[in-house]
């Protein structure tokens, strides 16, 4: 069988979002399948300016097809026009010019799907709001699988993803929450799907003393892993945080672990360590009492997973609700929509390390019944294995 | 905290489950210790009765308890006490009068009090004029207010009538309003239902069209095959027609090579007649 996967970014260098999950799902389906990848030679996610050189390449012994972005994004305009379509009132054409500043531009790329439709049994999209999957749906509906990787995001009420939504054969959705969302605003119940996320690894040994002696910290902390946003919700963890130093006189560090774009406090236990490797990330994570995860926006969160299965509880922001869902339906981790139970929850997890242990092994047992590769490769097998029979 | 069986309450008074653990019970229990605490907090602690009172400064003490009222003593001494205070009630008046100040003491505050009272009425007899002009303006000052009450009152009227008219305009207003939000309600309830139906046919449309088009593209594919199988054919079609006139040409030219030898052969022929016929 031969599956072509459609993304708006590929590469090594990219690490994180939906690009990621599409690079670690294409490699781990190229056991399967004859696979192929079809991306545009941006690297960019903000402004998409061409930046890989060469056209054709094999990344992990995936073939790899790049195009060029047509014209770059505009930030400012792009902005502006986003701002106006949430907030005013708007024709169809505005949607679509909103969609193609959000881009990436490559007519290119969909011409390719769609003269090369023949060659391919199935083409699986990533990320419905691009302009890829957009157009690139619409070329081969018949034989297109989209994986949304949908927020709870205001330009998901487009009136253009309605109808977006009802047109691929199948989805592979990352969480239940986001499949009540897009059945809800799309009534797409018919187009059959699956709840199935992205499997991901830990290493066989992490070694939380040697995260300790090598960044000079001792006692005990609680860890954000991600780019430091305040998109991620970083903001209101520092505020929360010091709140709760101030409050409670506990001796918890924050380590953050990413690249930033917010301040970072001047506070003697919070220590920014910048963007680090797998090993000492994962050695960070395993040194850790709680894994913070204050983000309003996810579809899945990678880290969240990576915590369970090396068994680390959460404190996540009830605001997201797939974070909430996953934390109910785990039971590994505590939410707080408050800073009273932002307080009242991480006091509970520093003070008690059996409750830790458990909520540790209960993440550890949800991530293996859901989330190891083998669950996640069976999964996408069963969906076309669906659709092959539908046929 | 105190580890019993499975179950244990930990210090914040948090109920855990350590087997079965219930994140979503957990919360619900954080989130009433919460409300708890805050129901609890913001009551100011109340004031005692005793520090009521402008005696009461801030950072006084409270004031002692007031003392308890006398009893009268019991026994011998107290019966004789009290037959003495009601043979005594009669002359209480004049107890009271050998208690008033004396004769001179008297006189000197008659004297004062006149003294007073002449003062008053001096000031009384300058008042009047005063209170006789301020009179005057305020019968002026009456006048004008009557003035202005019976504008205000004309007024009034005005106004009475305008809020009339306001109001029912306003009612009318209601009313349209009313009626074309039900209209508008009715219409959109109708154009939800008919949307919803154009959904549903939609959807039937484009999963027919979707049907028709992995058929069409069946189709597509088949007539593929049956083109390459075609070009194959036409290709060897070629190869041999190429053959056979490579061919045609290789007895083409053994043709003339013939032909040649054969006239070769005649005028050999005819020369040898020649000869023979010497």
């Amino acid at each position: 069988m031969r599956v072509c996967f459609v993304v708006q970014r590929y590469g090594l260098e990219i690490n994180g979002g939906a690009e990621l999950h599409c690079r670690w799902v294409a490699e781990h389906m190229s056991k399967y399948w004859d696979v192929e990848v079809l991306t545009t030679q941006a690297y960019d996610y903000v402004t998409w300016k061409n930046h890989y050189p060469e056209t054709e390449t094999v990344i992990n012994g995936v073939p790899v097809r790049r195009f060029p972005v047509t014209r770059p994004r505009n930030p400012e305009a792009f902005g502006r026009l986003q701002d106006y379509i949430i907030e005013n009132e708007h024709r169809e054409e505005d949607e679509f010019a909103w969609l193609e500043e959000e881009g990436p531009l490559s007519p290119a790329l969909i011409d390719t799907v769609k003269a090369e439709q023949g060659r391919f049994d199935y083409f699986i999209f990533f990320s419905y709001r691009y302009y890829h999957s957009f157009h690139g749906i619409r070329a081969v509906p018949g034989k297109s699988i989209l994986v949304p990787t949908a927020e709870h995001d205001p330009v998901i009420h487009l009136r253009i993803f309605k109808d977006l939504f009802r047109m691929p054969r199948a989805f592979v959705y990352n969480s239940c929450e986001e499949r009540a969302m897009i059945q809800g605003l799309s009534r797409n119940e018919a187009v059959p799907g699956d709840v199935v996320g992205v499997g991901t690894e830990v290493p066989a040994s992490s070694d939380g003393a040697r995260f300790r002696a090598k960044f000079g910290i001792g006692g005990p902390y609680v860890i954000y892993v991600g780019r430091i946003d305040e998109n991620k919700g970083c903001h209101k963890l520092f505020e929360y945080f010091l709140r709760f130093k101030n409050d409670t006189g506990s001796p918890a560090q924050l380590v953050l672990v990413g690249s930033t774009i917010l301040p970072i406090p001047d506070h003697a236990d919070v220590h920014h360590l910048g963007f680090l490797s797998e090993q000492d990330k994962f050695d960070g994570i395993d040194g850790a009492d709680v894994l913070m995860m204050p983000s309003f926006y996810e579809s899945l969160s990678m880290v969240t997973l990576e915590a369970w299965a090396m068994g680390k509880p959460v404190l996540a922001n009830a605001a997201c609700e797939v974070l909430q869902g996953q934390c109910r339906r785990s039971n590994g981790g505590f939410y707080y929509e408050s800073y009273e139970e932002f307080r009242e929850a991480l006091l509970l997890l520093l003070a008690d390390p059996a409750l830790r242990a458990a909520m540790g092994r209960n993440g550890r047992a949800y991530f293996s019944a859901n989330y190891t590769w083998d669950v996640i490769e069976n999964k996408y097998l069963a969906i076309v294995a669906g659709l092959e029979r539908r046929s | 905290m105190d580890q019993t069986g499975t179950e244990r309450r930990d210090q914040a008074g948090i109920v855990i489950d350590y087997d079965r653990l219930d994140v979503a019970d957990i919360m619900a229990q954080i989130k009433k210790k919460i409300a708890d605490q805050s129901a609890a907090a913001p009551a100011p602690p109340d004031v005692p009765a005793e520090t009521v009172g402008p005696a009461a400064g801030e950072g006084a003490p409270p004031l002692p308890p007031s003392p308890a009222p006398e009893l009268p003593p019991a026994g011998l001494k107290g019966k004789l006490k009290g037959i003495f205070y009601i043979i005594m009630r009669p002359f209480a008046p004049f107890q009271k009068l050998l208690a008033l100040p004396t004769h001179r003491e008297l006189m000197e505050t008659v004297r004062k009090l006149h003294q007073t009272n002449l003062e008053l009425e001096k000031i009384v007899t300058m008042m009047d004029g005063e209170f006789r002009r301020i009179n005057k303006h305020l019968l002026r000052t009456e006048k004008r207010v009557d003035i202005a009450n019976d504008r205000i009152d004309a007024g009034r009227d005005h106004a009475d009538a305008l809020q009339r008219r306001a109001d029912d305009m306003v009612r009318a207003a209601n009313e349209r309003i009313e009626e074309v939000h039900r209209t508008a309600n009715d219409r959109i309830n109708a154009g939800r239902g008919h949307v919803d139906m154009l959904q549903e046919r939609t959807d039937g449309v484009l999963r027919t069209t979707n049907e028709r088009i992995d058929g069409a593209y069946g189709d597509i594919q088949r007539a593929m095959e049956f083109v390459k199988l075609l070009h194959n054919l036409s290709h060897n079609i070629v190869v041999e027609i190429s053959k056979l006139k490579i061919e045609e040409e290789g007895l083409k030219l053994k043709t003339r090579v013939m032909e040649k030898d054969f006239e070769f052969l005649g005028r050999r022929g005819k020369a040898l007649e020649k000869e023979f016929l010497k």
